[in-house]
Order: structure tokens, then C-alpha cells, then sequence
């Protein structure tokens, strides 16, 4: 079989057509985020409605259900999830969540032990999550995200803890799942 | 004196397959089939001339029964790029222009 040879001008046509064509956001598991994000935003409700009494069940009720739920779907979702490409940026992305996810975790026993609201650190490290993945991606949607994120963590810390609930619960569902189901259907 | 250029890059879809791979961890065979836009009895024979010179490592299995095939990209793969790489740029005087 006689194979084209390349010309310098050719071979540096091709290298740079497809550096540039390839797509770098690769089979990204935006439903984790989504899950996630749900998840939060209904725990944050839930305990609203308990702290209100629309809901008799003990306050810590949906911070161990509804994780617990996410962390089922996510261990079945992964090991059933085909092995896929993996771009370099997927892969940061992911070491960054999972980082994150882990701060969030140590600010959370923090909050707990000084008895302080956990949302303002909670909703910053997911406003730089958020921000870093759009920088990436190049998504502006995704980088306004992320501000918005920052503005709730300040915001925050103004509001009563009840409202600070809500709010968590609302930046949740705007800043993380809207933006992650507008960009699957993109 | 203007180096050889390595033939076993120098090919339309084996260097599109290298110039993905540096861009990726790992890919799917079948990814790689959308982004050459060539056939897959092509891709095949392309990526066997690539894993005989040491180029990438493929790696056949099985997920819920369909056949998996994942490609890396070997060390001596990234080096043989690099040195292809600058090659191309020695025959476009494209050092001297940067430098």
C-alpha cells in the first residue's frame, strides 16, 4: 500500500489543524456535578424546612441522606462508566474537584467544631472550582458562575443561618447545575 | 544539513494520531476514529505501524462486553515527536525566525 509522504509545510498543517481541532473536554461526567449540586441544594431546603417546622426529622438528617445518596450513585456511575479518552484537562479538573471536595470536608469539621456556619467556606471553594473550570474551558458562563459563588460566600455572612440555607441551596442550583446542563446540551 | 524526516511520522494519520495523543492522557479508539476522520481498518494498521516502532501502547479489554481498545503515547513516542518536530522546524527556518 503506497503511503502519501509529507511535505515540512504539510506535516506542520496537520499537527497544528488537529492540536487545535481536538476537543479537550472529552466525555466530561457532567452528571456527577449535577448530582451533586441537586444534592446539596436539597439538603440545604430540607433542613430549612425542619429548622421551620414544615418537617419533623432531626437537623442532621439530610447532610447524612442525601450525601449518602451521591455517594452510592457516584461509586456505581463510576465503576460501571466507560473507560474513556482522558485529556489532560479532565484530568486536572478532576484532581481539582477532588481536592476541593476534600476541603470542603476539613472546612465542614471545622465549622462544626467552632460551631460556625459552614456555607461561606463551602460556597467559596465551589466558586474557585467553578472559576478555574471555566478558565479552562474557556466558558464564560462557567467563570460568572463562579464569581456569583464568591458574592453568595460574602453575602453569607450577613444572613441569619436559616437564609443561609436558602441561599446555599439557590447558588447551588444556579451556579453548579444550570450551568452544567446548559453546557451538556451545548 | 537538513535531517531525515522519520517515516514512520510521516504520514497523514499516524502523525494526527501522535498529535492527539500528546494532547490527551490516554484515547479511545474510537475517539481517535472521529478526530483522523479515516476508516477504522486504516486507524488499525496505522496504530500497529506506530506500536511496533515503540511509538504508543495499546491496550485491548472488554467493558460490558464490547471491545475497549485504549492508546498511550510511549516516552520514546514523545521523544520521537519532539525530534520530528524539530526537524520540520529546521526545514521551515522556523528556529532562526523565533530566536
Amino acid at each position: 500500500m503506497s503511503e502519501t509522504i509529507l511535505t515540512p509545510h504539510e506535516s506542520l498543517a496537520i499537527i497544528q489543524k488537529v492540536v487545535n481541532s481536538t476537543r479537550q473536554d472529552y466525555h466530561i461526567q457532567r452528571k456527577f456535578y449535577i448530582l451533586w449540586g441537586i444534592l446539596i441544594a436539597v439538603a440545604s431546603f430540607t433542613q430549612y424546612a425542619i429548622l421551620n417546622n414544615y418537617i419533623s426529622l432531626a437537623w442532621y438528617f439530610p447532610w447524612i441522606f442525601f450525601p449518602s445518596i451521591g455517594l452510592i450513585l457516584s461509586l456505581f456511575w463510576g465503576i460501571s462508566g466507560k473507560k474513556t479518552t482522558l485529556s489532560y484537562y479532565n484530568h486536572f479538573v478532576l484532581t481539582m474537584w477532588f481536592t476541593l471536595y476534600i476541603a470542603m470536608g476539613i472546612s465542614l469539621y471545622i465549622s462544626l467544631f467552632y460551631q460556625n456556619s459552614p456555607f461561606p467556606s463551602i460556597l467559596v471553594c465551589v466558586g474557585i472550582g467553578t472559576s478555574i473550570s471555566g478558565f479552562m474551558m474557556k466558558n464564560r458562563l462557567f467563570i460568572l458562575c463562579g464569581i456569583l459563588f464568591g458574592i453568595g460566600a460574602i453575602y453569607c455572612l450577613y444572613l441569619p443561618f436559616q437564609q443561609q440555607l436558602l441561599l446555599n441551596g439557590a447558588c447551588m442550583l444556579i451556579g453548579n447545575v444550570m450551568p452544567n446542563l446548559i453546557s451538556q446540551h451545548v | 544539513m537538513f535531517n531525515e524526516l522519520d517515516p514512520i511520522l510521516n504520514s497523514p494519520v499516524r502523525l494526527a494520531v501522535m498529535s492527539i495523543l500528546l494532547t490527551v492522557k490516554h484515547a479511545q479508539f474510537n475517539d481517535l476514529l472521529k478526530e483522523t476522520q479515516t476508516t477504522q481498518g486504516n486507524l488499525s494498521h496505522q496504530l500497529k505501524k506506530l506500536h511496533e516502532a515503540g511509538y504508543v501502547q495499546i491496550q485491548k479489554t472488554f467493558k460490558n462486553n464490547y471491545p475497549l481498545t485504549i492508546i498511550h503515547i510511549s516516552e520514546t513516542g514523545k521523544k520521537a515527536f519532539e525530534v520530528y518536530v524539530e526537524n520540520i522546524k529546521t526545514y521551515l527556518h522556523l528556529n532562526e525566525n523565533n530566536t
